[in-house]
């Protein structure tokens, strides 16, 4: 018994001495954080063009070029197109001025050459794969564009990564000539929420 | 039978040799008519002959073409009269055209070719997603890049939400940069404004040479 109030005793002794010197040290350090705003820093290309081969065995006959998408940010960051026609359109300059229509307006492998020669359904998706976030996967037609009011977020890329659109196109099969035509997309892009 | 004639009369003038002057005048002035009726007809024969001598080559040609488009070359499948039975394969100075394999193939190469102009025309939009001005008159930290990765100009318009513009930035080289400048525009109040960078991309120093724009959302606040 003896033993065990004198453990106890020395123990309350130590116990206090700690105390007392963790009052005697105590000291304020004020820490300032400063962080930069993040560099939006991503790269995709200016320029894609597609070919229509009507003889081409079908699943052959449109031919477009992946259009890379890159973040170089080391932060995530959305890609999207902005409302407004202007963000995806036929250009002025184009040399053939289509109708942009939607895909289910035409049965697209009956269409003779004045049909063929006046309606295009072109739109643009994701391809599935990189994405952090695949948000919408459905294509966006130009026809869809105009009518939109807000901005459409395809997804959101990982810092120092990149994923690929492509796009999607329902076209007639009779052309008495050859033909050529531009379209104009402005990608948006934002750090991600 | 003209040619005889003229013979003849010759002949005549010749034995009226020894005849009087008068004989001999009467003679001269015939041969000299001759002669004249002569040199007027020499023409007229030539012309004669050419005319003929064209007649004959229309013909030719006429005849020609008949027999070769009814040798094979009718396209229209139509049954038509052959002057050959058996149409002559022909022979060609070059068969540098000729190649093998079907008409209709898969284009993997046109698909990779239209890969490398995207690639190509690849543009890049580098900026600060929050620049800061410590007053509406004072330089703010924009870190706008063109960089050396890229083959294009580029000149960033900043525009409110609103559509009013902030900044313009000058035409950027590739390797150029701005990291801090002071806003174009001075009809902004103290306050936080989000905005679109508007990267616009040129070939060249011509605006002409315009290539297309992208953009990115950004939050600019001034003190």
């Amino acid at each position: 018994m003896s033993k065990r109030k004198i453990f106890t005793v020395i123990t309350l002794i130590i116990s206090c001495l700690m105390s007392n010197t963790a009052y005697a040290s105590k000291s304020v350090t004020t820490i300032n954080g400063c962080i930069n705003p993040t560099f939006i820093n991503v790269s995709a290309p200016a320029k894609v063009i597609f070919s229509i081969d009507p003889n081409a065995t079908k699943g052959d006959q449109f031919i477009s070029p992946l259009i890379v998408i890159e973040n170089h940010s080391n932060a995530p960051v959305k890609v999207k197109i902005e409302k407004g026609l202007e963000n995806f359109t036929q250009s002025h300059g184009s040399k053939w001025k289509p109708l942009d229509v939607l895909p289910k307006e035409y049965r697209w492998d009956v269409l003779g050459t004045k049909e063929s020669e006046s309606y295009l359904a072109l739109g643009m998706k994701a391809v599935p794969g990189n994405w952090q976030k695949l948000i919408r996967e459905e294509t966006l037609y130009v026809k869809e564009q105009n009518d939109r009011t807000e901005s459409i977020v395809f997804g959101e890329l990982n810092g120092n990564s990149s994923a690929q659109m492509v796009l999607v196109c329902n076209y007639g099969l009779s052309f008495s000539e050859k033909k050529e035509c531009d379209y104009k997309i402005v990608w948006s892009f934002s750090l991600a929420d | 039978m003209r040619m005889k004639e003229y013979q003849d009369d010759s002949s005549i003038h010749e034995i009226d040799g020894d005849s009087s002057d008068k004989e001999i005048r009467i003679a001269t002035k015939k041969e000299e008519r001759n002669l004249l009726e002569h040199k007027s007809r020499k023409p007229f024969l030539f012309i004669l002959a050419g005319l003929c001598c064209l007649v004959v080559l229309i013909a030719v040609v006429i005849v020609g073409g008949n027999s070769k488009s009814d040798s094979g070359e009718n396209t229209s499948g139509q049954d038509v009269t052959t002057n050959e039975e058996n149409p002559e394969i022909r022979s060609f100075a070059s068969s540098e055209a000729i190649q093998e394999g079907d008409l209709i193939t898969t284009d993997n190469e046109e698909q990779e070719r239209l890969n490398a102009l995207a690639e190509e025309s690849r543009v890049y939009c580098i900026i600060s997603s929050a620049p800061y001005f410590q007053s509406i008159d004072g330089k703010g930290s924009l870190f706008i890049s063109n960089p050396k990765e890229s083959n294009y100009y580029t000149q960033v318009v900043i525009k409110t939400d609103d559509n009013k513009e902030m900044y313009v930035s000058p035409l950027l080289a590739p390797t150029e940069k701005i990291e801090y400048d002071y806003l174009t525009s001075k009809n902004f109040k103290q306050g936080s404004y989000h905005c679109f960078a508007y990267f616009n991309y040129y070939a060249s120093e011509e605006s002409s040479s315009y290539l297309g724009s992208m953009s990115a959302e950004i939050n600019v606040e001034i003190d």
